[in-house]
């Protein structure tokens, strides 16, 4: 008798178990599809505050599109603006600064302060290295994933852009999961870079195959084709911006654009420089990495700023050399004919 | 394409490449006679190479008596410059060097480094090269492009810009179009 009460009480058990795992699962399912349903379109309500942006930035060609893109957005309309690029990236993170930079010369003075408090600037772990194999990049990716879910929580943005690297998949993925938990709705937007041309990049066809991008571009017809659900919305690039590379060698003055104080230059080679210099209101913005030449690789980046009394609108790239202890540096360079002669003093310096 | 006031201005330079990456192949490859010697009958004057990180150092030549005048550099501080006093660019594949280049407006070979593990950038080189923006290479097959290449035939290309995009996201967010 009672082991018959106790053998239906725990099958009452289970079936009860069964019943609430059950329900969970479907009550996840449901949320998980009302997110993919929902994900692609466009937002109903007219937005009353800026959103809270999340730019992610990849390596060289990379940071260019995406700050070409940055240029043309109404940066009011996206705002704080949180910047975050892979840990082994030193580059990219500095031409953001000086992309926000540029805009703060677009501002009134008056309001300086508020707008670097717009903009903040993060590092990330990378979830896959250039060259490294698909079947290590699983662990790693988890690691990364860990590290994004930390800075996810801090940022909770409503709206992310990326264009490319391994480090938008695990944010991407975070997003999505908190679109699903419900603690943040947000807008993902991916563009793939303009060197993809046939097929995506990795993170490119997993955001697309999991539907995590509620919208989704490519630049060239081909992918277009392949990928029915992109948008095709053409060249990005209009060339320049890059920033080729620089440095070791030591002919760099040789054209005679540059002028150095002699005989202090001789341990250091410049490695690279951003290659998207805005001259903006009047004043301009220099971006200046420094390695010693014979590894390399940036040990510092110095920023400068200056002011001069041209505006060219386009960015002029170019490569200046700086020793340690180096408070100012002249250079003249030129640009369609018009020779700006500019001073600088070096102000900040990072790492 | 190319400049086309060559009677007035007898200098017509040949600027080749690679960037920060390390590609002996094409350094290589314009070092040879032959191809220095091709250049030469197309009416080029001067070839100037930046060779990056290779090790291959190419020849000098002051051009005197028949030939083309080679100098070469390993990094610079202004490649824009050297970009826009040349007739002929010959780049690596990099997306920085072609964009740029194309932007001047001048004829573009762009050879494919083919020891590049990961090597999606060759795309980007091959769809432009389709669309007649430049001409496409790898370093075995640069003099046969050189020998049969037509600056004429290239199409200029026309800078993109980033508005569509940045009109999708609006919309998509509900922002008024500017």
């Amino acid at each position: 008798m009672e082991k018959g009460i106790n053998c239906c009480f725990s099958a009452m058990m289970t079936n009860s178990y069964t019943f609430v795992i059950t329900s969970i699962a479907a009550f996840i399912v449901m949320r998980v599809l009302y997110v993919i349903y929902w994900s692609g379109k466009p937002l109903c309500t007219k937005p009353a505050k800026p959103f809270s942006t999340l730019i992610v930035l990849g390596s060289g060609g990379h940071t260019a599109e995406m700050l070409n893109l940055l240029s043309v957005l109404n940066t009011d309309r996206f705002a704080p603006r949180f910047y975050i690029a892979a840990a082994t990236d030193n580059m990219s993170l500095q031409k953001a600064r000086l992309f926000e930079n540029s805009l703060i010369d677009k501002v009134d003075c008056v309001q300086l302060t508020g707008v670097v408090e717009n903009a903040q600037f993060m590092q990330i772990y990378r979830s896959r290295e250039v060259g490294q194999s698909y079947l290590t990049s699983v662990g790693t990716t988890l690691i990364a994933i860990t590290h994004a879910l930390w800075l996810m929580i801090k940022i909770r943005p409503q709206v992310i852009i990326c264009n490319g690297p391994g480090t938008c998949v695990p944010l991407c993925v975070i997003a999505f999961l908190f679109k699903v938990v419900g603690i943040r709705w947000s807008s993902t937007f991916y563009v793939e870079s303009i060197a993809r041309v046939k097929r995506l990049s990795l993170s490119g066809s997993l955001l697309y195959q999991l539907r995590m991008a509620d919208q989704f571009f490519v630049q060239w017809p081909q992918l277009q084709k392949k990928y029915p659900r992109a948008h095709l919305v053409g060249c990005l690039m209009y060339g320049g911006g890059g920033g080729g590379g620089g440095g070791g060698g030591g002919s760099g003055n040789g054209n005679g654009k540059l002028k150095f104080p002699p005989g202090r230059f001789r341990d250091t080679a410049v490695v690279g420089c951003c290659g998207c210099i805005r001259l903006t209101g009047g004043r301009i913005m220099v971006m200046l990495m420094v390695a010693a030449a014979a590894t390399a690789t940036a040990t510092s980046t110095v920023w400068q700023r200056g002011e001069v009394g041209v505006v060219v609108p386009i960015p002029v790239p170019f490569f200046v050399k700086v020793g340690r202890g180096t408070r100012e540096v002249v250079l003249s360079f030129s640009h369609e004919d018009v020779k700006v002669p500019t001073r600088f003093k070096l102000t900040k310096r990072y790492r | 394409m190319g400049d086309t006031n060559d009677s007035i201005k007898p200098e017509r330079i040949i600027f080749v490449t690679v960037g920060t990456t390390c590609f002996d192949a094409l350094v290589r490859v314009v070092d040879t006679p032959e191809v220095r010697q091709e250049l030469f009958n197309k009416g080029y004057t001067h070839l100037l190479i930046q060779m990056g990180r290779g090790s291959y150092i190419p020849t000098k030549s002051s051009g005197e008596g028949g030939c083309l005048a080679a100098d070469y550099f390993t990094f610079s501080s202004s490649i824009a410059d050297n970009l826009r006093s040349a007739s002929l660019v010959i780049s690596h594949a990099g997306s920085g060097s072609i964009f740029e280049t194309l932007k001047l407006g001048k004829a573009l070979i762009v050879v494919v480094n083919e020891d590049l593990m990961d090597n999606h950038q060759s795309e980007l080189a091959e769809e432009l090269a389709e669309r007649k923006h430049l001409f496409y290479a790898r370093p075995q097959t640069l003099l046969d492009t050189i020998k049969g290449m037509t600056l004429e035939t290239l199409i200029p290309y026309h800078p993109g810009d980033a508005k569509p995009v940045a009109k999708l996201i609006n919309r998509f967010l509900g922002f008024p179009d500017d």
